[in-house]
This record gives structure tokens, C-alpha cells and sequence, in this order.
């Protein structure tokens, strides 16, 4: 469903992400790598924030590269960036409702959904997200993607400064979502145990290159650190 | 050869007063620049530093006969008081506090010289003002030269600025105050001082400005020069030390001493049309640039490698 | 070695906190009757996500202010009471902090960021023109050290991945000599590489003497670092104790570990 072919991206003249080839199916996908190595960037030219300068994005069949953000979101991809994912103007409750917008289910539902996923949100639907602290934001962002309906996730290291539990909660909760509402789910995480867990398959990034993709449970010690070092 | 002369020169009080206005123009720009390119500040209200200089200036000369150097001395004096007074108070205010609170301090300025008629003169005028030395025919012009050299003095102090630690706390200063706070740097003192600093040069920039009309009048102080400085620097680039100088020759060289000038219009189209036409390209042109180049013609700020010889990368 | 924070040899300066609360609206967030923190070298404190852990960092920088309650500075031999100082005047007294959320000078290069947190104040007048060269010449070899140690990718430029603003938010403060560093989740988002290289530095400095006291959610970090833990919920630090004891305790796991942790 989802196909990047000869993808390449970057800043200004800097190339960052050079020539991946990588394809994501009804399935959780995790990208692995050292800081700086684009996980970000790469995440953020999926979801039409930053021009391709070479290659092409391929979902649902359709070329995606090239369209503006908000189609993109559309189409059903939903990304929770890495930093500063909310509205801080808006209260909690009305930054999800802007991810129910383009959802087809009740939004009431999901709003609860969220908040049983996020307990510690259920206090502070009318804080402004602007003073939440930061785990809380980061639940706030992952909430609004989840209230999407998207069809591919896109999560840039979602359980960074989120309490132990929480990440546990997480991770269960990102195999049961994507089990049950068959959501395609991209992840890059620094906790690359838990990451391998919930993972299907996994891309090992370094320098933009991709070292390694292959089953998560074959992914050898070896190979992760490979991506790491240099 | 003299056909040309007379084409160039044939008016030459016209073209030094262009060149005046020029000058002044650039050098409350790199001021400005100090303030609003490196530190953050939005000062809506340079024409009311420049004024509170430019009549210190002249009341001291006219009615007390003060010399020309302490008049001088008490117009930048006079600015930076202001300054330091404003610094105080914007320190806590958010941009568009700034720019209120500056633009008021401005029109208290212009209000109170209209008002104080006894010492300013009112809309009457004060005067006059002469060139504190006089070499005969051209004085006008040596009083230029002295303004080139205050102006390129300006210039020099603004780029060292830029490569000095000072330069480096009120950038720091001016884009993360919380940030440079946590790391010992004292933002308010810092805002404060070059407010005081910067606008102690706007107050003798007016003071500087006193001989060249010989009469002053609170008109010469309306908000029009202060969009006429903030025009050029940001077409020129906020965040260059050259960035005044480059839009100042763009906007008031071009209209104000090209066109005005060199090209032959007729009379009435000058008087009328020029103005009002003059004014729209300057809007139009700001627009441009804010859409297209935000950050002026010469673009965003440099800091290269600021010690020669130092193996930084 | 900004003004006035050469370390004091002998004692460890701690920070004394009585009847501090902060409230937003309805919501206390901090309400802390007595806390000492820093009486040991490292101090960890954790609590779930909205305990108030940042708000009380925040509240001893004075970076927010408190409703009531006074934060002392105590070094053995002189007690400053920091609630009444503006926060520039608590870093330099050697109290320092880093930021959960990355903050960074949009102007400022990865040098210059550096130098900016190293130089002195005689050196950032207006008239001191001419003394970039002295302040690279001062301090240009202990951040080049830095620079060594984590890499970056383009230390002349700008730091642009959330890494690299994390590591620099940390190298600034570090640079500051501080007595007592406050981490608020230094390593969140890093690699597990970098994170090993960050507390390896850490430990550096904490045996030539600095106090940490160190908010963290990866557990390795907390258990492996810290002399003692402090445990914070709804406001309130709840236990105090060694890493062991707090690990085991019914409530650390039920309210913030989970049972995948025990
Ligand atoms: N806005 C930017 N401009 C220029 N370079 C950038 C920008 N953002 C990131 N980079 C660079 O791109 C590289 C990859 O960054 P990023 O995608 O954030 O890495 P990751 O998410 O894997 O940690 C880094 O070397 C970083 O310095
Ligand atoms: N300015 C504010 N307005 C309202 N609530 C706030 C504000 N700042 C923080 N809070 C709330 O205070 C609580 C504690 O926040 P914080 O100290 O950041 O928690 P943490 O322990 O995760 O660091 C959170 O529930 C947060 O929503
Ligand atoms: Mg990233
Ligand atoms: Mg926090």
C-alpha cells in the first residue's frame, strides 16, 4: 500500500535522506538509527512537508509525492511529529477534535477512546495544550493522528518523555490499533527493544542510507548497531 | 563637459539636501537595525528618539546659545534618557506591546513640542540654527562629508557589533530571552542598555540634523520618517548591518534624489502625482518583499568565523 | 566559570525547599512542604507524566514563579535564598538547568551558542568590540572538547535535529560550571549510544564535584546513575530513597513503572 522508490530529500542544498527503496504493507514498521540519521526528515517528506529532489512516494497506488500536506492527510496519513505536534492555542479537547475532522466515525467515541489510552488527559480536556507538560503533549499529538482514521500512521518517536507505563500502554495499544482497524503504522523510536516488539518488519537508517530492512524478530544485534556506529 | 556638470550638479542645494535626508535615513537604519535586526526590538517610534534629540538641540542653541558640542552631547543625552525610560518599560511587553508603546512614546514626543509652544515654538517653528562653522560657500557641503562620516562610524560600530560577544548576547537575547536568562545573561539590562545606547545615536542624528533646516518644526518629526527608516531597513535586510544603506539608496536615492532630480517631469506631475505615486511603489515594494523575501534583499544574518587564524570550522 | 560560581571546595551546596506550591487555575501542581535535594551527588527524581517535576524544576529557576514557599541555596557556609533572586542571578550563583523541551537561539550557530554560554559578562559590554578573540582564545579549547566528544554534524552551522538541540541545550549548561545541574529528561530522544556518552560525561563531572539532580523515564538511566530517588506524584515528592527501594515499591509500580518493570 504504501511504496517509496528512489526517494531522495533533504534541506536547501544538504541531502538527507539518499535513495531509499522501501515498502510498507498492512503492517508496523519500524525505522531504526542513530540521532541525525533522518528519521525525522524522512517521516516529514512522507507526509508532503518537504519536497522530494528525487524519486517518488507511491500510497494506495496513487503518487503522492508532490501534493500538498493537507491531501496527503486526506488520503489517510497521519503523522505525530516529533516535536511540537499540537495546536498550543486550542484547548486538549478541540486538538483532537481537529484530527476528528477528517475522521468518519463519531468523534464522542473516539474523544473517549483517547482518553481511556490517555487517562492523565481526561483531566485537562480544557487546559491549553500550550501548558500541558511535555508527556502530556506528547499524548495529546498521538491522540489527534489516532482520532484521524488514517490508514497509514506515522509516528516520529511517540513514547519519548512519556512515563514508563504509558509507553507500555502504548506499545499494546499500537499493535491492537493495528489489528483491529488495519491501519499501516510507521515508527521510529530510540527504544528499539520495545520498537522490534510491536514491529513486524524494521529499517535500520544510517546517513540517510537504509542498512538493513528486514523481519523485526531477524534483525540481528549486529545489524541494529551497524546503524548506529560510523 | 560642463553640460554634463550642470546636469549633475546644476542643482546642487537640492541634491545635498537629498543626500542629507539619505544619510539620515541610513543612519537611524543601522540603529534600527541594532535594535530590531539583532536584538528583537520593533521600535515604532524613531522618529520620536530622533526628535527629542533634534529639539534638545535646538532649544539649547537657540535659546540658551549652549555651544555646538554640549548641545550636541545633551540631544544624545536626551535620547538615550528616553531610551533607557522605553527600554525599561518594553522590557516585559510582547512584540505588539513594543510596537504600541514605542509609536506612543513617539507621539508623546511630537505632542509635547506642539504643545510647548513657550520653549519649542510650536508649529511657529524654532530657529535659527546655523552650521557651527562656516567655510564659506560650500559649508553645506562639508556638513555632508561630516554626516557620511558620522554615518560610516555607525556602520564600522555595527559590524564589530556583530563580531563581538556583545553582538552575540543580543541576538541571544533577542530570540530566546528565557534561554539566555537560564545561561547568567541579564535580558533586561541587556534590552534596556541598548535601547538607552541606540537611542542616544537617534538623539544625536537630530542634533546633527538641527543645522541643515536652520528651523524646526514638529512636523519634521511625524511618523513618516520612522516608516521611511523601517521601509529601507527591512527592504534592505533587517538582520545586516548594510541592509539600511542598501534600501535607503533603493527608496529615498531613487525617488528622492534619481528621479526627482535627473528625470525631466513636468511640474505638476512632480508636485502631485510623484508623492502619492512614491508612496504606493514603497508599499507595494515592502509587500514584495515580506512575501518573497522576508528577510530583505541582502537575507538572513551571517556569522562567519569572527577570529582570523582560529581553526573553527 | 561564569561570575560568582566557582565551586566552594568542601561542602555540597543542596537546595532547601519549604511550603512551595504552585497552582494553575484549580490545579496545584506543586505543593511541597519540605525538600531538600542535591545531598547526594546524584539525585534522580521520576513520577508520572503531569506529576509537577518540571514545574518544580521551573519554580526553583524561577523560570515560573512560585505562589508561595522559599527555595534556599545552602553551600555549607552561606544560605542564599534563591525564590527572591531573577533567574540569571540563580545560574550564576552555579544553579542550572536543562530544558524537557529543546530551546535553542534560532540566530545562533552551534559555536556561537556555545560561546555565548561561556562568556563573561566584562566581555559582552558594547564598547569591548574587539574581544571575540579572547573569548575563543579563553574557552575555544573546552568547547572544542565538548565538540569531541558528541558529534555533530556540522558544528560551524546551525544544530537542526532534535538530537543535536538536546546535546546543546545540555553542552551550554555544562559550560557553566554549574554546582547543581537540574536535568529534566537530558536523554529523551537520544540514541542508546548517546545516551551512554551523556552520562559518562556526567559522571565525569559529578566526581569533580558537581550535583546533579536528574529527571529521567528511561529507567537504565535512573537506576543505573543515581545515588538516590525521589519519587514524585500529584505535586508532591511521596518517597525518597535508594534506587532498590524505590524499584520494589507497590506504589512506584502501580502509579508509574507498570507491571512490566518489577
Ligand atoms: N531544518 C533543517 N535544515 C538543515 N538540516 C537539517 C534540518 N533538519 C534536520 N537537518 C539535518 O538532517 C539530518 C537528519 O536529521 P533528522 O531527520 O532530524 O534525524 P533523526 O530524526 O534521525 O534524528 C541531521 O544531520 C540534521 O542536522
Ligand atoms: N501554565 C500552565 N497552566 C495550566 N496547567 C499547567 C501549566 N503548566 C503546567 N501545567 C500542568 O501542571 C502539571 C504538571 O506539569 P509538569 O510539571 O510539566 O509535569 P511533569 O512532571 O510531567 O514534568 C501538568 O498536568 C500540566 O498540565
Ligand atoms: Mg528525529
Ligand atoms: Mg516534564
Amino acid at each position: 500500500m504504501f511504496e517509496a522508490s528512489g526517494v531522495w530529500t533533504g534541506y536547501d542544498e544538504i541531502d538527507v535522506i539518499k535513495g531509499l527503496d522501501f515498502s510498507v504493507g498492512e503492517e508496523v514498521f519500524a525505522i531504526l538509527g542513530a540521532n541525525g540519521a533522518g528519521k525525522t526528515t524522512l517521516l516529514s517528506a512522507i507526509a508532503g512537508l518537504l519536497p522530494l529532489t528525487g524519486g517518488e512516494i507511491r500510497f494506495g497506488g496513487e503518487t503522492i509525492s508532490g501534493i500538498p500536506p493537507w491531501r496527503i492527510a486526506a488520503l489517510g496519513i497521519g503523522l505525530v511529529p516529533q516535536e511540537r505536534g499540537v495546536f498550543p492555542d486550542l484547548t486538549v479537547l478541540d486538538n483532537l477534535r481537529v484530527g476528528g475532522l477528517v475522521a468518519k466515525q463519531a468523534r464522542g467515541d473516539r474523544i473517549d477512546e483517547i482518553m481511556e489510552l490517555f487517562p492523565a488527559l481526561a483531566g485537562l480536556r480544557n487546559q491549553r495544550a500550550g501548558t500541558l507538560s511535555g508527556g502530556e503533549t506528547k499524548m495529546v499529538a498521538a491522540g489527534r493522528a489516532l482520532m484521524q482514521d488514517a490508514k497509514l500512521l506515522l509516528l516520529d518517536e511517540p513514547t519519548a518523555g512519556l512515563s514508563p507505563l504509558y509507553v507500555e500502554n502504548f506499545f499494546d495499544r499500537i499493535r491492537q490499533i493495528h489489528e483491529t482497524k488495519q491501519v499501516a503504522i510507521i515508527i521510529t523510536e530510540q527504544n528499539a527493544t520495545k520498537a522490534l516488539e510491536v514491529a513486524d518488519r524494521a529499517m535500520v537508517l544510517s546517513l540517510g542510507e537504509a542498512m538493513t530492512i528486514t523481519d523485526a524478530k531477524d534483525l540481528t544485534t549486529d545489524q541494529l548497531r551497524k546503524g548506529y556506529k560510523i | 563637459m560642463s553640460a554634463v556638470w550642470e546636469y549633475l550638479f546644476g542643482s546642487p542645494a537640492f541634491l545635498i539636501f537629498g543626500t542629507y535626508t539619505l544619510m539620515m535615513i541610513v543612519g537611524l537604519g543601522i540603529l534600527l537595525h541594532l535594535q530590531l535586526g539583532v536584538t528583537g526590538i520593533g521600535n515604532f517610534g524613531v522618529a520620536g528618539f530622533w526628535g527629542a534629540g533634534l529639539y534638545t538641540f535646538g532649544i539649547l542653541q537657540v535659546h540658551y546659545d549652549v555651544g555646538f558640542w554640549l548641545a550636541l552631547l545633551a540631544a544624545a543625552a536626551a535620547g538615550g534618557v528616553l531610551g533607557l525610560i522605553t527600554g525599561w518599560v518594553i522590557a516585559d511587553l510582547d512584540d505588539d506591546g513594543v510596537l504600541a508603546a514605542t509609536l506612543a512614546v513617539a507621539t508623546i514626543v511630537f505632542l509635547a513640542i506642539e504643545s510647548e509652544r513657550d520653549i519649542t515654538g510650536g508649529r511657529v517653528g524654532l530657529g535659527t540654527i546655523d552650521f557651527p562653522f562656516d567655510v564659506g560657500e560650500r559649508t553645506d557641503l562639508a556638513w555632508l562629508g561630516i554626516l557620511f562620516g558620522v554615518t560610516g562610524v555607525l556602520l564600522w560600530y555595527a559590524r564589530r557589533v556583530h563580531r563581538s560577544p556583545y553582538g552575540r548576547l543580543l541576538i541571544a537575547t533577542g530570540t530566546n530571552e528565557p534561554l539566555a536568562r537560564s545561561l547568567t545573561k541579564p535580558a533586561k539590562r541587556t534590552k534596556v542598555g541598548v535601547m538607552a545606547l541606540t537611542s542616544a545615536g537617534m538623539g544625536a542624528l537630530g542634533g546633527l540634523y538641527g543645522p541643515i533646516v536652520h528651523f524646526l518644526f514638529p512636523t519634521q518629526l511625524t511618523v513618516a520618517i520612522t516608516v521611511s527608516v523601517i521601509t529601507a531597513l527591512v527592504l534592505g535586510g533587517q538582520q545586516r548591518p548594510l541592509g539600511a544603506f542598501v534600501g535607503a539608496v533603493l527608496t529615498v536615492g531613487l525617488f528622492d534624489i534619481v528621479i526627482k532630480l535627473y528625470v525631466p517631469l513636468p511640474r505638476d506631475v512632480l508636485e502631485h502625482t510623484f508623492p502619492v505615486t512614491k508612496q504606493v511603489v514603497f508599499g507595494a515594494l515592502l509587500i514584495f518583499v515580506l512575501l518573497f523575501r522576508p528577510l530583505g534583499f541582502l537575507g538572513r544574518m551571517r556569522r562567519e568565523t569572527h577570529v582570523e587564524g582560529l581553526t573553527r570550522v | 566559570m561564569s561570575e560568582g560560581n566557582g565551586r566552594t571546595p568542601g561542602g555540597r551546596a543542596v537546595i532547601r525547599i519549604s511550603g512551595l506550591t504552585k497552582s494553575f487555575g484549580e490545579q496545584t501542581v506543586v505543593n511541597i512542604d519540605e525538600l531538600v535535594l542535591g545531598s547526594k551527588r546524584v539525585e534522580g527524581l521520576i513520577g508520572p507524566n503531569g506529576a509537577g517535576k518540571t514545574t518544580l524544576m521551573r519554580l526553583i529557576m524561577r523560570s515560573t514563579k512560585a505562589d508561595t514557599g522559599t527555595v534556599t541555596l545552602d553551600d555549607g557556609s552561606t544560605e542564599v535564598v534563591l525564590s527572591k533572586l531573577a533567574p540569571h542571578r540563580i545560574a550564576s550563583l552555579g544553579v542550572v538547568k536543562t530544558n524537557q523541551v529543546t530551546q535553542d537561539f534560532a540566530g545562533l550557530t552551534i559555536w556561537d551558542s556555545l560561546l555565548l554560554a561561556v562568556a563573561q559578562r566584562r566581555d559582552e559590554r558594547p564598547h569591548r568590540i574587539y574581544r571575540e578573540r579572547h573569548v575563543v582564545e579563553t574557552y575555544g579549547e573546552e568547547i572544542q572538547g565538548y565538540l569531541d566528544t558528541f558529534e555533530f554534524s556540522e558544528p560551524g552551522g546551525f544544530a537542526h535535529s532534535a538530537g543535536e538541540k538536546k546535546l546543546l541545550d545540555l553542552i551550554r549548561c555544562l559550560l557553566l560550571n554549574p554546582k547543581i545541574l537540574l536535568l529534566d529528561e537530558p536523554t529523551a530522544g537520544l540514541s542508546e549510544e548517546v545516551t551512554a556518552q551523556v552520562i559518562e560525561m556526567l559522571r565525569t563531572k559529578v566526581a569533580e564535584g558537581m550535583s546533579v539532580i536528574i529527571v529521567e523515564h528511561d529507567l537504565d538511566v535512573i537506576w543505573g546513575f543515581s545515588d538516590i530517588v525521589h519519587f514524585m506524584a500529584e505535586g508532591d515528592v511521596i518517597l525518597e530513597g535508594d534506587p532498590a527501594y524505590i524499584r520494589a515499591h507497590s506504589t512506584v509500580v502501580e502509579k508509574y513503572l507498570g507491571s512490566g518493570h518489577v
